[in-house]
């Protein structure tokens, strides 16, 4: 029998909203705090926390700084955070998969 | 957001695409590199002589003869193969150094430019585009033909001919390449190679650095319009540098500006098509 595909879902990277980060950190060479939070729709203090989380688990890397006087947090995403998001893709797609051929 | 596999898969999807939208900003290197293009068309301007010991007024000018011997040594340098006449514009053909220090430095400025536009663009919409690989094509296709071919020529292919040094130096190429990356980074380096080698023969040779550079953006940007635009580029650049090859050339009226004028065009229409389908989507 095969394993099933849920075995393959990260905890720390199968929580939608930090799948959300991940998938638009994988699409650019950056992505600034903002952004982030209106394109997820969250408030700064929940994103803080799936931020850290990730940044914890090695998969984002934050760097914080100023244009002009104003502060930015940007953030972009590790080799392990592209690993770890093209695994949990695959995971989800033969889910869906096994879920249709029922 | 959903819980359920197929519509995460659907937001994700709709996020990425989103964002891919939010960071792209190929129009204005392409409007940018358009103008530069359409700059180098005086450079081409065939310089017309009258005999010496004729009245100018009774004698129609014709364009000045010149020779290799008598050009400086940057043009040498520059030129270590010399330069074929393939291009449209054969009949007139006329080297002119004021062309290649054109052309450097007009590479190297839209280089840099194209770079701060892709960091100031980020600030302002927050996702930034990759510009690594852009970067490195245009660098190394500006620095091996400045460097690379003239040393390669002067100190191997010179001496030991090509029919020995070419098949060395597409191994040295391969072996050097082939277990670092993939077949397809071997294939590139040799592609960027030839480019480099057509750089310093080819009339409009600066065209290729242009296309290369713009090939890498294409790859980064991942939209049909820049993808398009850049392959139609491509086409034009080869086509303005080899078709007197095949017996073509432009009719008088338009043989001084139209190797330039045509891919200035299609860059410069694909800048203001992409330009327009931002601000529609906005």
């Amino acid at each position: 029998m095969s394993e099933n595909p849920t075995a393959g879902l990260d905890d720390t990277v199968h929580q939608r909203h930090r799948l959300g980060v991940l998938t638009i950190a994988a699409e650019t060479k950056r992505v600034e705090f903002s952004y982030l939070k209106s394109a997820l729709e969250l408030t700064a203090g929940n994103l803080s926390r799936h931020i850290t989380v990730l940044e914890q688990a090695g998969l984002v890397e934050v760097e914080k700084g100023y244009e002009g006087k104003r502060p930015k947090t940007w953030l972009h995403i590790t080799e392990a955070g592209r690993s770890a998001l093209a695994a949990e893709m695959a995971a989800l797609r033969a889910l869906l998969n096994r879920h249709d051929n029922l | 957001m959903t819980e359920d596999p197929k519509g995460l898969l659907v937001e994700l999807g709709a996020m990425r695409k989103r964002a891919r939208a939010d960071r792209h900003g190929y129009w204005l290197p392409f409007l940018l590199f358009g103008l530069i293009t359409l700059a180098a068309t005086p450079f081409y301007a065939p310089r017309f002589c009258v005999p010496s010991g004729q009245n100018p007024e009774l004698v129609e000018p014709q364009p000045c003869s010149w020779n290799s011997a008598e050009m400086p040594w940057l043009y040498h340098w520059l030129h270590p193969a010399g330069q074929v006449m393939n291009s449209p514009v054969f009949s007139h053909f006329q080297p002119n150094i004021a062309a290649d220090v054109y052309w450097i430095v007009a590479l190297l400025c839209g280089y840099l430019a194209v770079v701060w536009w892709y960091r100031w663009r980020a600030a302002q919409v927050g996702v930034e585009t990759p510009t690594r690989l852009y970067a490195q094509v245009t660098i190394f296709m500006l620095v091996l033909p400045l460097v690379g071919v003239p040393v390669l020529s002067e100190l191997f292919f010179g001496r030991a001919g090509w029919q020995i040094a070419l098949p060395i130096t597409v191994a040295v190429i391969v072996a050097a390449t082939w277990r670092v990356r993939s077949v397809g980074f071997t294939l590139a380096v040799l592609v960027l190679f030839a480019l480099a080698h057509f750089l310093t023969v080819y009339q409009y040779g600066p065209l290729f650095v242009l296309a290369a550079g713009l090939a890498g953006l294409a790859h980064l940007e991942r939209n049909v319009v820049c993808t398009v635009t850049v392959a139609i580029f491509t086409a034009t650049v080869l086509f303005v540098n080899e078709a007197g090859r095949f017996g073509f050339y432009w009719p008088r009226g338009v043989e001084h500006f139209a190797s330039t004028a045509v891919p200035a065009f299609v860059l410069l229409v694909g800048g203001i098509i992409g330009s327009v389908r931002r601000e529609m989507t906005r």
